[in-house]
């Protein structure tokens, strides 16, 4: 367009000057608004005791001069409001438009030339720089105060409380995730202990380790005692399922009749029971399998002879150990006579037990010890029958039938040993990793200060406080050291002198430790998060109060 | 191309403001009604004015009449008027024996027609000035017969005796250039018109311009330029008075129908005229402004809630300006 340039140069100085002064309000009103929204929000997160994070406040002004920008181009003059602008400030009565019109239609044209004229004048003194506006005092002074608000806000550090939770919360993750680390090289360590692949699937130690991976590193303290709970209980069903206590205890009975067995073997493998060595008894078990004797040799009188006296001395051996065998069996099987027949009152006690040493205790084809033990003896007192029967008459026949039931009930009660034995090691694993969990749980909720599950001690250069080095308190494997602790110093006295009666009468000493351990299993228990604390209160006080109870009077 | 110059300015804006001065040797104040009318007249529009009696509606056209030293011709309108008595008809006359039909003119051949009192005549009276003022010729018996130039018509009307009257048609009002409220004077005017009017001596208003002269006002006024964003105002302001979807929520409510393009042609022109006068030569929005409500207030129908409410035309007309604003 041929305008005038003069024209131009104003409406461009027009435009300039108002896109300088939107732009300075826009900045202003910006400001409070940003500041205002900053405010708002630092005031929430001090309100909660929480520090205002950075990003808050930097995401707010970098929004707020985005919008404004956005605001700032959208509401930028254009050129038509420009000229506009200049007719209205400067009352030139739409001269300049009329001028750019005329100009570009008719610039030949009189009335043009005319216009001009009038025009030319007035457009000289037009000063840009007189277009003003008042600065915007009022919003000045609220950004200012805002801002200065909003930022003293936004550096308040947290609340002690607060601070404190954080760092409860880092710490608890810290500790979770280390007690997680721990446990699986905990799993995997016994993993390594276990060779056979019986025991090993006895364990099933991948169920376990799973459950460990899935533990939430990220979770609270609550839901991470929940989760620990959690495989505990699986552990502690896996655990019960390898209870074998009556088989136990006939192998204890059986040790007890060994021992009173003139044979050497027999005491050594008494020993070997008693020491729960049943591993190598079930070897020496199987060194008791009687050699077989060839018909062939019975023939000839010269060997039969020989034979007939190995094989006398081997079943000795044999039967001096199956009668003990048989003698503990039989007792045991009294004794289970002796519980199965009592009173209503006990039967369902009585029969839970039952089951689940029955459901531990079944042995070779689900025939319990003790029933082995029975089976071995009177297979070796058929042994020993035809044996005599052969001594005692040359045509009699030979049959190895009764040595090979003799052999076979022998492997039967080995491989059963074997078996309790496997079971045994499987549960002591369970134990430890129960242990270990429970330490676990414990050191995960701040309760303990260190956690020592996996073996070779700390990492090189990375040292530990006097109390960390305190010698561990086995007795307590349930991870509540901390409670624990408190009670061995400020609690009542565990210990108590007896005032037995002389003569003959029976002492409270056990059931008084027995209560004291079932007090101390069931404050351990309600030590959990998830038990409610009026509970905690009720169960410490109950036994408080049994424990400062006079004894009533007889 | 256009013939604007300084010169046809100059004799413009200097025949103008004779013509006013000469007119406020008799009147006293005034002087925007006196400005409008001029310029209506220089316009070759025509001007309704409206008041109440005794304000001095007639002495102002009769005073311009002899400004302007143009045949003035005055018609009081009374319901017993006849087309025939505005326009002419034919007699019948002996001529050397011979008789025949001859056209008699009537009243409305002449420069300057006051029709006093127009509200008063039948609406076939008042039908019979449609074709006088639209197209300056009057048709009689199949012959037509064209007004002398320039003509226009200065009407008046009472607002407040509305017993015997004939309200102006629409069709009629949309005829007039302006129409033009003569309000009461001022304390001073009054005594002014006290003085000017109480003596013996009765003020001799001079001629001091022709018939000519308004036909070279009015063509030096067509050839003022105006921009087309000024046209776009105007256009704006004219259809904004149309209860229409853009249309200001009054304009909405109590008008029924807006403005003409009759009434866009008629602030085009004022609005040149006015240019000139205020030394331009550019039309200005305010130059809209300032004739919108003279030639828009007639041409504005009023729906029945609005006149019910008695609202005014202006504040509508105001309320259209300011919706072309934004």
């Amino acid at each position: 367009m041929p305008a005038h340039p003069e024209i131009e140069t104003l409406v461009r100085q027009v435009a300039g000057r108002h896109h300088r002064l939107l732009a300075r309000r826009l900045l202003f009103l910006t400001l409070a608004i940003a500041a205002g929204f900053c405010l708002v929000g630092s005031l929430v997160w001090v309100l909660r005791g929480h520090a205002v994070p950075a990003v808050f406040p930097w995401s707010v002004v970098g929004l707020a001069a985005l919008t404004a920008i956005a605001i700032w181009q959208l509401r930028k003059m254009t050129p038509a409001a420009a000229i506009r602008e200049c007719d209205r400030f400067f009352d030139l009565k739409d001269a300049i438009t009329s001028a750019r019109h005329l100009a570009a239609t008719a610039p030949d044209d009189p009335a043009t030339g005319l216009q001009w004229n009038w025009l030319a004048p007035r457009l000289a003194a037009c000063d840009p720089a007189t277009i003003t506006a008042p600065f915007p005092k009022r919003t000045a002074i609220l950004s200012g105060l805002l801002t200065v608000i909003a930022v003293w806000l936004a550096l308040l550090p947290a609340s002690p409380a607060v601070r404190a939770a954080a760092k409860e919360a880092l710490d608890a993750q810290v500790r979770i995730a280390e007690s997680k680390d721990q446990l699986e090289q905990l799993i995997e360590a016994l993993d390594k202990d276990i060779v056979g692949a019986e025991d090993k699937d006895a364990l099933k130690l991948d169920e376990f380790r799973k459950l460990v991976k899935s533990i939430d590193e990220h979770g609270d303290r609550n839901e991470a005692a929940r989760q620990f709970a959690r495989i505990e209980q699986k552990v502690r069903d896996s655990s019960r399922a390898l209870d074998q206590k009556r088989d136990e205890e006939t192998v204890k009975l059986a040790a007890a009749e060994l021992a009173k067995a003139e044979q050497t073997e027999a005491r050594q493998l008494g020993k070997k029971l008693d020491a729960k060595e049943l591993k190598e008894a079930a070897e020496m078990l199987s060194k008791l399998d009687p050699n077989k004797i060839d018909p062939k040799d019975l023939k000839n009188p010269a060997t039969k002879q020989q034979k007939l006296t190995e094989a006398k001395e081997e079943m000795a051996k044999m039967r001096a150990i199956s009668k003990r065998l048989a003698a503990a069996g039989k007792q045991r099987q009294g004794a289970r006579q002796a519980q199965s027949g009592k009173g209503d009152g006990q039967q369902g006690q009585g029969e839970g037990a039952a089951n689940g040493d029955g459901a531990a205790g079944q042995g070779e084809q689900g025939k319990p010890l003790e029933d082995l033990m029975a089976e071995i003896d009177d297979s070796a007192a058929e042994f020993e029958k035809n044996l005599e029967e052969v001594e005692a008459d040359p045509d009699a026949e030979w049959s190895d039938e009764p040595m090979e039931r003799a052999s076979s009930a022998l492997g039967k009660l080995g491989k059963h040993l074997k078996g309790m034995h496997a079971k045994n090691l499987a549960k002591s694993k369970l134990d430890q990793l129960r242990d270990g969990l429970a330490q676990a749980q414990s050191f995960s909720q701040g309760q303990t200060q260190m956690l020592g599950l996996a073996s070779g001690g700390k990492q090189a250069g990375t040292g530990s406080s006097w109390s960390e080095r305190k010698e561990r308190d086995d007795s307590q494997k349930n991870g509540q050291l901390a409670q624990l602790q408190g009670q061995h110093g400020s609690g009542p006295s565990l210990s108590a002198v007896e005032d037995a009666e002389s003569g003959s009468g029976v002492s409270g000493r056990r059931g008084e430790a027995r209560q004291r351990e079932f007090a101390r299993q069931v404050e351990s228990f309600v030590q959990r998060d998830d038990v409610p604390e009026s509970l905690k209160l009720g169960v410490r006080n109950y036994f408080e109060n049994l424990q400062s109870a006079a004894p009533a009077e007889k | 191309m256009t013939n604007l110059s300084e010169p046809a300015v100059e004799h413009f804006k200097d025949t103008f403001n004779r013509i006013r001065t000469a007119i406020s040797t008799f009147m006293v104040g005034q002087q925007e009604i006196i400005d409008d009318v001029l310029i209506a007249i220089c316009c070759g529009g025509h001007v309704l004015l409206e008041g109440v009696p005794g304000l001095g509606k007639t002495s102002l056209v009769n005073t311009i009449a002899q400004a302007i030293d143009v045949q003035f011709k005055r018609i009081q309108f009374t319901p017993d008027l006849l087309p025939s008595d505005v326009v002419g008809t034919q007699i019948l006359i002996d001529r050397d024996g011979r008789r025949e039909l001859e056209f008699q003119r009537g009243p409305v051949f002449c420069n300057l027609l006051l029709a006093d009192e127009i509200n008063r005549a039948t609406p076939k009276t008042q039908s019979a000035l449609l074709e006088t003022m639209q197209e300056k010729r009057v048709t009689v018996a199949n012959h037509t017969h064209p007004l002398a130039l320039p003509f226009f018509v200065m009407a008046t009307q009472n607002p407040i005796e509305n017993d015997g009257t004939y309200p102006l048609p629409e069709a009629q009002l949309d005829r007039f250039f302006f129409k033009l409220q003569v309000n009461l004077p001022s304390h001073d005017e009054f005594k002014q018109i006290l003085d000017r009017t109480g003596g013996n001596s009765q003020p001799h208003v001079k001629a001091v311009a022709h018939g000519e002269d308004i036909i070279r006002m009015g063509s030096t006024i067509r050839e003022v330029p105006i921009a087309p964003d000024v046209q776009d105002y105007l256009v704006r302001v004219v259809r904004g008075t149309h209860p229409n979807e853009s249309a200001p929520k009054s304009i909405l409510q109590f008008v029924r129908h807006g403005g003409s393009p009759r009434a866009g042609q008629a602030i085009q022109a004022a609005a040149r005229a006015r240019a000139l006068l205020d030394g331009r030569f550019h039309v200005a929005r305010e130059d809209i402004d300032s004739v919108a409500l003279p030639a828009l207030r007639h041409r504005l129908i009023l729906s029945f809630e609005g006149e019910a409410e008695g609202i005014k035309p202006g504040m509508l007309i105001k309320d259209a300006i300011k919706a072309a604003k934004t």
